[in-house]
């Protein structure tokens, strides 16, 4: 028992000598700068890799940077939110569509770097401020509308340019389910999917005059209740997959490329993980019906990276940004994000969204809406958003008690 | 006939627990050696021959093997660190019932109950403030004051049910506290430490929640962390990320096939009178 204490101790001294020699961090010791790149990418993201080759480059020729791309878990969001209280700030990081909102109070402007003439204008209400400064390269240009199979609509005689309005988008969903297919699928598991489809419909169901009272405190509860109404009437008919607690986004893009499921409202990068089930799946997207007029897509700002205002290395990392922003690298980003590149001077291959891409984003005829929430609701109404609807979607809870809890969440929220 | 009837029973049930214990392992094992463009049911063993380059992403990729290096140090020293100062701190608590002791006792207990990310953000910070974040010992802090409210119950309750007359004895023939401490009831704490060893190290071992934002950096990040990476909000991996789990299985396997002996002994150790 002696000899097992003494063990213990000694291994305890070797372990405590070990590790206080160790350390980890972003110091800058050495002569090298080591920067922190906080992705917010799974580790075998293609845009992972992509990015991976594009430092490696970056850093042979500067000898003298070393910049480490963290891979992250699905708990990014909550990470960055520590981090930030805990003043803790990574020298450079994805800032997964709140680089104005949330995030600008701590991001370096660059509006005057050398590329940001080429800033896509149609990311500019999403990422301007009112001074025309914006805080984060745009890699993409998020532009969404509602995922579909080509395939599995073109079988069932539906063209989904001629799906303009809601009952349009009705009777294709009954028509779908009468032929076996899942209308649309969703995920309660993952807990920010069931706020896209509230977010993607409430554009264009809560009207002007809602809107510009949203922006003064004012909850009118009109619009939204047409939006969970609508969801409300799509889970009484059945058009839900059956899996929707259970079921985690690659299960629904695996469904969808597989031909089981028809719709999804999600943005078009989940396009590349459901390529990666079925290589040749025929995928695309169009414009959300509108409950008061003209269809319409959702968009702004899609992957973007920014600079840390306090960071020991900020020369380097805004030389690195530069780097990324240089035509040919951006359009290799954007093509492995499968979007439309942030920067005008930059191309993409948009693979197989090119088409859609084509009929609905090009000529201009939709208008492109800025996320619902972002503009309308304040910060931390999202989780409001999904659970209410993930209640609706389940049959769990009712359309009214949902809009008002959303209304007292929006009222609690507004006062802060 | 009725016992033979009984004893099929229990073997039926005991069955019944194996498959449901190795079921997630099956799961795992068909996962990993599965493409991702491979649909075919998860039940099933790939038709196609085995596809072994989600071990490969597991390694190369996703550091796996760096992972499990992080965890053992961790778990090793942490564990360690933990059975000294929970017999050292619950000696006292349980020996001298004063008042004093009796509160912070209740207090030390009392902090079992305190959820872990409920102070996250202050643990956070200080942890920043001391350079404690992606480094060894600053995962080695958290766990330790994350566990040894465990292991100070788990010892003072186990001293209270010492005899005291072997350390009055002690202490008849001229031990001081220290002796007595060290040389007589340290050896007899052998089946509870066995028992703090084996709950405090499979907690750590396992440990999620407070290790995905204090180790960031793949230098230092522990197993749970590392294949947690493989599952993102945006898309996710899990063929690596089952062959991930089932690497990181192994060491403890091996170490559980080689020290079953002890582990076995440690478990049953109290129960001999």
């Amino acid at each position: 028992m002696k000899s097992l204490w003494k063990a213990a101790a000694a291994l305890t001294a070797i372990g405590l000598v070990l590790t206080g020699c160790s350390a980890g961090g972003t110091g800058g010791s050495g002569g090298a700068a080591k920067l922190e790149f906080q992705t917010g990418l799974a580790t075998s993201d293609p845009i992972l890799k992509t990015l991976t080759t594009m430092t490696q480059k970056f850093e042979s020729t500067h000898k003298d940077v070393s910049i480490n791309l963290v891979p992250m878990t699905n708990t990014y969001e909550a990470d960055m939110k520590v981090r930030l209280a805990s003043s803790d700030i990574p020298d450079i990081w994805a800032t997964h569509g709140w680089s104005l909102l949330r995030y600008s109070d701590f991001l370096e402007p660059l509006n005057k770097r050398s590329w940001a003439k080429n800033f896509n204008p149609a990311l500019a209400p999403a990422m301007e401020n009112k001074s025309g400064e914006f805080f984060a390269l745009p890699a993409d240009t998020d532009v969404a509308g509602i995922v579909y199979n080509k395939k599995v609509l073109a079988d069932a005689g539906i063209d989904p340019a001629t799906l303009t309005t809601w009952d349009d988008f009705a009777a294709a969903a009954a028509k779908l389910k009468t032929a076996g297919v899942t209308p649309i699928s969703a995920s309660g598991k993952d807990s920010w999917f069931a706020g896209n489809i509230a977010d993607f419909i409430a554009s264009g169901a809560v009207n002007k005059s809602e809107k510009a009272g949203l922006i003064k405190g004012d909850f009118a509860s009109g619009g939204y209740t047409k939006v969970l109404d609508l969801v409300q009437s799509w889970q009484k008919a059945g058009y839900f997959n059956a899996d929707f607690s259970s079921a985690t986004t690659d299960d629904l893009t695996r469904s969808l490329a597989q031909g089981k499921t028809a719709f999804i409202f999600v943005q078009n990068y989940v396009v590349a993980s459901a390529l990666g089930f079925v290589p040749d799946a025929e995928l695309g997207y169009f414009p959300i019906p509108s409950a008061n007029g003209k269809p319409y897509l959702v968009g702004g700002e899609g992957h973007a990276y920014g600079v840390s205002k306090t960071s020991k290395h900020k020369d380097q990392a805004l030389e690195y940004i530069d780097f990324l922003a240089q035509p040919d690298n951006l359009g290799k980003l954007a093509s492995a994000i499968g979007g439309i590149p942030g920067l005008t001077n930059a191309k993409s291959d948009l693979g197989v969204l090119q088409a859609s891409y084509e009929k609905f984003v090009k000529p201009g005829t939709f208008p492109l809406d800025p996320y619902f929430d972002r503009v309308y609701l304040p910060n931390g109404m999202w989780d409001t958003m999904v659970t209410t609807t993930s209640g609706v979607v389940t049959g769990q809870s009712g359309v009214t008690e949902s809009v008002g809890q959303v209304k007292k969440q929006f009222g609690t929220l507004y006062g802060q | 006939m009725t016992r033979r009837l009984g004893r099929w029973a229990i073997a039926l049930g005991l069955l019944i627990m194996v498959v449901v214990q190795l079921v997630p392992f099956y799961v795992a094992l068909t996962t990993s050696l599965k493409p991702r463009t491979d649909l075919s049911s998860q039940w099933l063993f790939p038709t196609s021959g085995l596809y072994l380059a989600n071990f490969q992403t597991a390694i190369t990729d996703g550091h796996i093997l760096r992972a499990i290096g992080n965890s053992a140090l961790i778990t090793v020293v942490s564990t360690a660190i933990i059975c000294l100062l929970g017999a050292l701190t619950a000696y006292p608590l349980a020996r001298r019932t004063t008042l004093g002791n009796r509160v912070v006792f209740s207090a030390i207990v009392g902090l079992i109950m305190i959820p872990p990310l409920s102070i996250l953000v202050p643990l956070y910070s200080l942890l920043n403030q001391l350079g404690g974040i992606n480094t060894y010992w600053g995962a080695i802090v958290i766990m330790v004051v994350t566990q040894l409210p465990l292991s100070v119950f788990l010892y003072a309750a186990f001293m209270r049910s010492l005899p005291i007359a072997i350390e009055e004895a002690a202490t008849v023939d001229g031990a001081s506290t220290t002796q007595t401490l060290f040389q007589v009831v340290f050896p007899m704490l052998k089946p509870v430490t066995a028992t703090v060893i084996i709950l405090t190290s499979v907690s750590i071992w396992n440990e999620y929640a407070l290790s995905v934002f204090v180790l960031r950096s793949p230098d230092v990040r522990t197993i749970a962390p590392t294949i947690s990476t493989f599952v993102a909000s945006q898309g996710s991996n899990l063929g690596a990320a089952a062959a991930a789990a089932l690497i990181s299985v192994v060491p403890v396997l091996l170490a559980y096939l080689v020290l079953q002996r002890y582990f076995i002994k440690g478990m049953v150790a109290g129960a001999e009178k």
